[in-house]
């Protein structure tokens, strides 16, 4: 069971999936909650220093959940599987209508 | 010539369902907690459906790459073949559409190839290992990782709930909503509609059109496809939509905030380090992962097992359909003849389930949730209770 699981699963994709995910995931959550909660106690907060300081760590979180965006924005340019095909290879494989007729596989 | 330009038509097709099939994914959970209005939602989902079109300018240059044997999509054989492969795709994207069913329509191509691929040249043609290695176990592994991911979030969300004001909470969960969900549309665009790219590219070489050795994706396919599918999303797919944003679970805005974020970032992380998996299914996963983080019993289960269910059959039954659209095709002894049958019967079929799909219609007005609470909470029991009735 073990072994068959292991050669179909990409572990070391996976668990590099998981864990990106659980950072970027609940990360953000999170930190989009602080952002949040500097902003709500900071329009509260009686001293300035408090006030300014919770402001600075809602902006923290401002700028981290941009930097989160922008990281996602450049994942999506970096795609793996995006590459172009290999000329060769592909010659190979595909041949123009007029070589074949319906002839699947005589290329 | 002719049997290009149905396969060029059918891809534009099946771009325009996948684009309403999955604009859900992206703005369904946006839309449920009144983040957005239903067609605002729906418009900027679709910009960015365009834009990410664009984003990637690589384009996957094999459909069901390593799946089939690549040899059987050469030449006009390989064009009917495609042919045939999108027409069961599209066909089994509209049932699904038609059932409220949120499903994968990247599923329902290889599906669709799979089934035509072995009427026409044997199941030898097709890699059955390399099918559950990179199709089947990621489908299997992805709701389940949203999932979790989103639970987490969840959990986490209502944590920092505790140290806000309710009108705090939802107005700011509300707004990152808004940002998680254009992540999830861009990201949506760049993978579905270079997919369809990559058909009209494939086809254009077996025609004769591309060279080979200097590929090269036209302006007109790139434009074409970006506009069938940000034209397919801004069409809405209410029905999807009110089956992802309420049927599933009752959403609220730290849960819609988890949920997209949740799947954002397993889409874009599985997207970079080249694990293929379907969005639809990550999404439909963190949506009930955030239900879960809130309160086990708010899921929805017997929608969830009908959703499970028809993500089961998606592949087969594609596959089913497009094997029955290459044997059509097979009994006229020219493949354009064949090729224009098919077509038209997929057509007749599609002007069917659409008008069937009238009856019940689903209105972007219904779902809207910006609208005063009482109001709102009557649709959501109208949509929710009544509704369901659809597919039960």
């Amino acid at each position: 069971m073990i072994a068959i699981a292991a050669a179909l699963v990409n572990w070391n994709e996976l668990w590099k999936i998981i864990v990106t995910a659980l950072v970027g995931g609940t990360g953000v959550v999170i930190v989009v909650g602080l952002l949040l909660v500097g902003i709500s106690r900071g329009k509260t907060a009686t001293k300035p220093t408090t006030r300014y300081g919770l402001y600075a760590l809602s902006g923290l979180c401002g700028i981290l959940v941009v930097a989160v965006a922008a990281i996602g924005i450049y994942a999506m340019t970096q795609k793996p599987s995006s590459t172009k095909p290999k000329p060769k290879a592909a010659a190979a494989t595909l041949a123009p209508a007029s070589a074949t007729e319906r002839g699947f596989g005589t290329t | 010539m002719l049997i290009l330009v149905l396969v060029v038509v059918g891809a534009l097709a099946f771009d325009f369902t996948n684009g309403f099939h999955d604009t859900a994914n992206a703005v369904a959970t946006s839309i449920a907690t009144g983040a957005l209005k239903p067609r605002v939602a729906v418009l900027m989902s679709a910009v960015l459906n365009f834009v990410g079109a664009f984003i990637s300018i690589s384009v996957a240059a094999t459909i069901a790459k390593g799946i089939v044997n690549p040899t059987v999509l050469a030449g006009s054989g390989g064009l009917v073949l495609v042919l045939a492969a999108l027409i069961g795709a599209i066909l089994w994207n509209l049932i699904t559409w038609y059932l409220t069913i949120p499903s994968s329509s990247s599923h329902a191509l290889i599906g669709g190839i799979i089934g035509a691929t072995i009427v026409a040249a044997g199941s030898g043609a097709v890699n059955v290992h390399k099918l559950v290695q990179s199709v089947i176990v990621p489908a299997v592994l992805s709701p389940f990782i949203c999932g979790a991911v989103a639970l987490l979030g969840t959990l986490a969300a209502y944590r920092m709930i505790r140290m806000l004001r309710a009108g705090e909470a939802v107005k700011g969960y509300r707004l990152g909503q808004i940002g998680s969900a254009s992540l999830v549309a861009l990201a949506h665009g760049t993978n579905d509609a270079q997919k369809t790219m990559g058909v009209i590219s494939l086809a254009l070489i077996a025609h004769g059109d591309i060279s080979t050795t200097h590929f090269y994706v036209p302006f007109w396919v790139k434009i074409g496809c970006a506009l069938a599918i940000a034209l397919g999303t801004a069409t809405g797919g209410w029905r999807i939509i009110n089956t992802m944003g309420n049927r599933l679970t009752s959403v609220e805005a730290p849960q819609g905030f988890a949920a997209e974020s949740s799947s954002a970032a397993v889409i874009l992380a599985s997207s970079y380090y080249g694990y293929p998996l379907s969005t639809t299914q990550v999404v439909s996963g963190g949506v009930t992962g955030a239900g879960l983080g809130k309160r086990l019993a708010s899921v929805h289960w017997d929608v969830v097992g009908q959703m499970v269910t028809a993500w089961i059959f998606t592949i087969p039954s594609a596959a089913v359909l497009g094997a029955a659209a290459w044997e059509i095709s097979d009994l006229f002894s020219s493949s354009a003849a064949g090729s224009v049958v098919i077509a038209l019967i997929a057509a007749a079929g599609a002007a069917v389930l659409y008008k069937l799909a009238q009856r019940s219609k689903i209105t972007p007005d219904e779902l809207d949730r910006t609208v005063a609470p009482e109001a709102s909470a009557a649709r959501l029991r109208h949509l929710t209770g009544e509704r369901m009735s659809i597919v039960k």
